[in-house]
């Protein structure tokens, strides 16, 4: 995959992993709201919730993985530090991912 | 008169402060230079919390003994209340803001901040907000729901008069310097800083800044949206949170502290920023982790907006999302800790000297942790249940704050006073000031841990004798005020280091950073010419710098024309872009800051068609601030000195006006998505639906419809087209069209739509097409604007920054405007489902 190039859209990198922790965390607890409220049974909402959780957790190893080619690519300042820094958040990001959307994995859905 | 030829500094200093000075005596009103108003915000905001200090010892007086009768329960009520107010929304973020204010174009190399007319507009925002909410406690009619004003102690029923009136709409009216002020400094980080100031050059101070005001941009909305729905709901019975009509209390709740929590690291980032440029400073050598630092607070931003529920854990939410939320806000201390460690590995690494900015970054250290394990605590669920609401809550959250916010700002006043004064402190009270103020704070709140761990509940005004909480109160009122001498010593120090402190030479810190390249005291205009940077920018000779940049051998280092000119960058690279042209001391923000307090008075008193009037003229008072700002088409390009050359701001393609409009969406696009949130959250969580009556699609609501995307296009279109002033009038003219056209049938069918005082369900239809309609009005002044712009002969191809705005807005208005119909004609189908399923 290409990377952003251009100078100003680099900065992206900064904030696209965070972005879809967001994405993912009000995503998980939408669906769990809805489920309880619609009542539905604990196997299907934790099945959903599941899903949602494993893919923005593989989407997010998946961007981690690019950009750490981006950083070893990378061979100039400004862009070595944005590459830098953005890798580092997008692992920070899984990392919070996984930590705290992980109870969707064996936690008591509902009140 | 062009003066670009060589010159004495002497010369070239009077040239500079003819042109940038503000004037004196009742002239001083129109200022719009960062220094001076980012002076006066930081005073305005030390005020303010001499004023919110006073209240808490008039809490602690009431509260030192049992059964006391020192004040009743009413005023109690507002004298906490108005506590909690003034020092989170009139003290700490305009001290932020006023110290960021103050401080970014020096840091950045720069000589004023991207948009000087905004930042007085929004310090007079600020005041004039500030004071409607202080008069009222004169008049006994203060807020008195608590600074979290919960539904529905808030609402109409239990609070009749104006008193949460004053909070609305005085907060809000603060909260729009605070959005305008975001705006600014995040668009003045990213474009208006010293050529060659790429991104990992930048001052450590500015990352802060940056991610603060960004989180503010996208932070604030929430709180400004619930606001608003609350006074629609107080003025006209539109029940967004009446749970007998459909409504929820608990929306009140999410809303607020998705503006609560972040607000928390908000107030936090800007102090940690200062420790965070003291530090390297004292121990002699560059802060360790400078990358990781960026990483832990980016990160810190975005999970601070996932940790909102943790002040909600006892209102009955799913297990799961107990589990989120906890899981959330325990993860939040890891990037803190991270800063912690890159500040303690900096002072072990270098060769710390002591100084009293390093008595309270010590200070800072043990009480902001001690601040963090509580918050740790209450992050977990058990916990939080047991304490919640006690005085346990209280002490935490006074840890975090006078921790985190109050001992970094003393470091940072006592390290920067010399900047701003040009004189040093002699020590003599600064150092008891600060044991006072240490030991008193300590006695004053870690009592409070323990009244809380006793069971006794915060906002309550009296307690009986037997519960065996008076010699903790006690001690703890008596810490209060031990505390409160301690700030009146520092008071007294400062009056005194103003007027007989040591007079030095430049950088009397022996810092690296560009603000003590320039006089002390700063000068009107901050560089007498901007220098070139080719390394971080808080490890630089600014000695050398600073006689070099004097002499004018930077850039710009003329007047040309008597222009105010600085220069704008690329965002990542800081390669030099374009010379902004900006706009000189003016009345204008005073008089659009006085419109709209006209505007929030008329409503407060009920006087809703003056309320409108005055709307009107603020909107018609901005558009003169476009027209008064005259720059000439085809100046071509810029001699900008040391044989470089760049285009006038109006000529390039995205300059700073044009990413501001880019911000200023991001935080309105925020409030729309809150709207959104708070639709589905009634539909979803609330009492008494299904609706008596649904809305339903109308003819009125196809043909607007229709009516947002035409008009988005032929925004875009005139953009796109590029053509000379004549030839745009026929699009303006289509664009009128599209929007009237929009704004009639939007209007119709908000006409039909069932009784908005009925139901939330209607209210908030009501919401979301009202919402559209407004953008519509606000994209006819933006049609006006362009229009008088072609008319004066200022739009020509190659300068056509108005249209490119402007196309902005119209694309913004019209996917939210879609978004908003969508959203209502899809709600008879979303209740269906939903009553299917009970």
């Amino acid at each position: 995959m290409t990377l952003v190039r251009t100078p100003s859209a680099d900065l992206l990198l900064l904030v696209i992993g965070f972005i879809v922790w967001s994405i993912a965390f009000i995503a998980l607890y939408a669906v769990n709201a809805i489920g309880c409220e619609f009542g539905w049974n604990q196997r299907f909402q934790r099945t959903v919730l599941v899903g949602l959780f494993v893919v923005h957790a593989l989407f997010l190893a998946w961007f981690a993985r690019q950009n750490y080619r981006y950083l070893l690519a990378a061979d100039a300042e400004p862009r070595k530090m944005i590459a830098y820094t953005g890798f580092g958040l997008t692992v920070a990001a899984l990392g919070s991912m996984i930590f705290v959307l992980a109870p969707s994995l064996f936690i008591t859905m509902c009140i | 008169m062009s003066s670009m030829e060589p010159r004495s500094p002497i010369a070239l200093h009077k040239a500079l402060e003819r042109v940038w000075g503000s004037g004196k005596g009742l002239r001083r009103l129109s200022a719009v230079n960062h220094t001076v108003v980012g002076t006066r915000f930081m005073v305005t905001a030390l005020v303010f919390f001499a004023i919110g200090g006073v209240l808490a010892m008039l809490i602690r007086a009431q509260l030192a003994t049992s059964h006391s009768a020192f004040v009743g329960a009413d005023i109690y009520n507002q004298i906490f209340t108005m506590h909690g107010t003034v020092m989170m929304f009139l003290f700490a973020i305009p001290m932020l803001e006023g110290l960021a204010i103050y401080m970014l174009p020096k840091v950045l190399g720069a000589r004023d901040l991207a948009f000087p007319r905004v930042t007085a507009f929004g310090y007079w925002c600020y005041l004039f907000g500030g004071t409607i909410i202080l008069v009222s406690m004169l008049f006994g009619v203060a807020p008195d729901s608590g600074w979290f004003m919960y539904t529905p102690l808030s609402s109409n029923v239990y609070t009749p008069g104006i008193n949460a009136d004053v909070w609305l709409l005085g907060v809000t009216f603060v909260e729009i310097s605070a959005i305008a002020a975001a705006v600014e400094i995040t668009v003045s980080i990213l474009k208006i800083r010293a050529p060659g100031m790429s991104l990992n050059r930048m001052p450590i101070f500015a990352w802060y800044m940056l991610v603060t005001a960004l989180m503010m941009v996208v932070g604030f909305p929430p709180l400004i949206l619930a606001s608003i729905l609350l006074e629609i709901e107080r003025a006209f019975d539109l029940p967004f949170f009446d749970p007998t009509r459909g409504g929820d209390p608990l929306l009140w709740q999410h809303l607020f502290w998705l503006f609560g929590h972040p607000e928390v690291y908000i107030i936090f980032l800007p102090a940690a920023g200062v420790l965070s440029t003291i530090i390297p400073v004292f121990a002699q050598r560059p802060i360790i982790g400078y990358r990781a630092i960026i990483i832990a607070i980016v990160a810190l931003g975005f999970l601070s907006f996932g940790i909102w529920v943790h002040h909600m854990f006892t209102v009955g939410i799913p297990h799961l999302a107990l589990a989120f939320f906890s899981a959330a806000s325990a993860v939040v201390a890891i990037p803190t800790a991270v800063q912690i460690f890159a500040w303690l590995a900096t002072l072990a690494h270098g060769r710390p000297r002591f100084d009293v900015p390093m008595l309270y970054v010590v200070g800072f250290f043990i009480v902001f942790v001690l601040g963090g394990l509580t918050g740790v605590m209450l992050a977990m669920v058990p916990f939080n249940w047991q304490a919640h609401d006690t005085h346990f809550v209280v002490a935490h959250l006074h840890y975090v704050l006078v921790g985190g916010f109050v001992f970094p700002m003393l470091a940072g006043i006592y390290y920067w006073l010399p900047h701003l004064t040009g004189r040093q402190s002699v020590h003599r009270i600064s150092v008891p000031a600060f044991w006072l103020i240490f030991i008193g704070f300590n006695l004053t709140f870690f009592m409070m841990h323990l009244t809380g761990l006793m069971g006794m509940p915060r906002r309550i005004y009296t307690y009986p004798a037997a519960f065996g909480w008076d010699w903790l109160n006690l001690l703890s009122s008596v810490g209060g005020f031990i505390l409160t001498m301690g700030f009146a010593l520092v008071m007294a120090d400062i009056i005194l280091q103003l007027n007989f402190g040591r007079q030095f030479g430049r950088n009397p810190w022996r810092a690296g950073t560009l603000e003590w390249a320039m006089p002390t005291r700063p000068t009107s205009y901050a560089f007498a010419s901007l220098p070139e940077v080719s390394e971080r920018a808080d490890d630089l000779d600014v000695d050398t710098l600073g006689r070099d940049l004097a002499a004018g051998n930077g850039y710009l280092g003329f007047v040309r024309e008597e222009r105010m000119e600085t220069l704008g960058v690329d965002m990542t690279t800081g390669r030099l872009e374009h010379v902004a042209l900006l706009p000189k001391s003016t009345y204008l923000p005073l008089v659009s800051a006085s419109l709209v307090a006209g505007a929030v008075i008329s409503m407060l008193f009920a006087f809703y068609w003056v309320a409108l009037a005055f709307a009107v003229l603020v909107s018609l008072s901005f558009v003169w601030w476009s027209q008064a700002n005259r720059i000439e088409p085809g100046m071509g390009l810029l001699d900008v000195g040391r044989g470089e050359k760049a285009p006038p701001h109006s000529e390039v393609d995205r300059p700073a006006s044009w990413w501001a409009m880019v911000f200023a969406l991001l935080a309105n696009g925020t409030l729309f998505a809150s709207l959104l949130f708070g639709t589905l959250y009634n539909w979803l969580v609330a009492a008494n639906w299904p609706p008596p009556d649904v809305a339903e699609t109308g003819l009125a609501m196809l043909v607007a419809l229709i009516g947002y995307p035409i008009a988005g296009a032929v925004g875009w279109w005139i953009e796109r087209t590029n053509r000379g002033s004549g030839r745009i009038a026929p699009l303006l003219a289509g664009l009128t069209g599209a929007y009237i056209l929009t704004i009639a049938a939007g209007s119709i069918a908000i006409a039909g739509m069932p009784d908005p005082t009925a139901h939330a369900h209607a209210a908030t239809a009501f919401a979301l097409l009202g919402y559209g309609v407004l953008h519509c009005a606000i994209g006819l002044l933006f049609v006006l604007n362009a229009a008088i712009k072609m008319w004066r002969g200022l739009i020509v191809p190659g300068a056509q920054l108005e249209l490119r705005i402007g196309s902005l807005w119209h694309g913004y208005t019209a996917l939210t405007g879609i978004a908003g119909i969508l959203m209502v004609m899809a709600m008879p189908f979303l209740i269906g489902m939903l009553e299917a399923t009970r």
